[in-house]
């Protein structure tokens, strides 16, 4: 049944991510200044929301339920990690997709604004917290180091959304996913359906991909459970084998006696 | 380059990255739970135990 309900899940974000490409390319009026290039704004705003509030907010929410002793469950690691990787592809996007539209609004790739900078920053940041969750330690040590990574990281957060207007930046304040915006959008019309759209779209694909990769990484940790137990059970393996050798050499009269005895036979194999 | 080939760079590599994640992900789900000896479509639990 959880199944079938994220297969619909699938087929719906798969015909809006359709019917997204169908207002944002042919349906949706070019802009008088930018022209055609204001198209790339139904993939820079919803990747944008998606990384910074959705996916990273998932994240550092599902840290606080896991370090609170409480609410503590390995589910909320997992979410956490699962949200964060997602967040990082679409921030990757964010920033490859701004960089294209820079090129063709700015004239530039690349800017050192306050803006780009701060975003790049928060890739860098999240890109850490994935890194700290392959360090290889205790699951329960590594799952809280990753929760308090992840809570730092958000601090990121704020600072872009503040930073078109805390410093004299390239990039345009917010149309949209704003506190003054929000009831006054500074996008009308059918930009602004299809922007709508577009934001729905992308965010059920996350609801998709967080399903899918969470159910990865239930499978990664079984596996690594499974690497651990095998691991021990060799280890207890060993440690018997070693026990039996020293009880046969024991047996024997020490290691010293036991060569004596064994150097006469190889004398007479050869 | 025109703003058509812009576009087509943006949204070529979004749908690109997009569907090579989403096949990175369930490509390797499927292949850990065959190792592991799992039906790939039995999902996990969906809430703390």
């Amino acid at each position: 049944m959880r199944t079938r309900a994220t297969r619909i899940l699938g087929w719906t974000t798969a015909a809006l991510l359709a019917l997204t490409a169908v207002l944002a390319l042919v349906v949706s009026p070019a802009d008088v200044n930018q022209k055609d290039a204001v198209r790339l704004l139904y993939l820079h705003v919803p990747t944008a929301w998606l990384a910074m509030y959705v996916s990273f907010g998932v994240t550092t929410l599902a840290s606080v339920l896991y370090l609170w002793p409480r609410t503590r469950s390995r589910f909320w690691d997992l979410t956490a990690g699962a949200s964060a990787e997602i967040g990082v592809v679409f921030l990757g996007l964010t920033l490859l997709i701004g960089s294209i539209w820079g090129r063709t609004t700015w004239g530039v790739w690349w800017t050192w604004d306050a803006r780009l900078t701060t975003t790049a920053v928060l890739l860098v940041l999240y890109l850490g917290y994935l890194a700290v969750r392959r360090v290889v330690a205790d699951p329960e040590v590594a799952a809280k180091r990753a929760a308090i990574v992840a809570i730092a990281a958000f601090l990121d957060v704020p600072l872009v959304h503040k930073s078109v207007e805390w410093w004299r930046t390239l990039h345009q304040p917010a149309s949209l996913f704003d506190e003054r915006r929000l009831l006054d959008p500074q996008i009308t019309g059918l930009m602004l359906v299809t922007l709508l759209v577009s934001v729905l779209a992308f965010t059920l694909l996350y609801a998709w991909l967080l399903i899918h990769r969470f159910r990865l990484a239930w499978l990664e940790d079984r596996a690594a459970d499974g690497r651990m137990a095998l691991a021990l059970a060799e280890r207890h393996a060993e440690a018997s084998l070693a026990e039996e050798d020293d009880d046969d050499t024991d047996d024997a009269g020490g290691p010293g006696v036991a060569v004596a005895v064994a150097e006469p036979t190889l004398e007479t194999t050869s | 380059m025109t703003h058509t080939a812009y576009l087509v760079a943006g949204y070529g590599l979004t749908a690109g990255i997009l569907a090579g994640y989403a096949t990175w992900v369930i490509g390797r789900r499927r292949s850990l739970a065959r190792t592991l000896g799992l039906d790939a479509a039995t999902p996990p639990p969906t809430g703390p135990e």
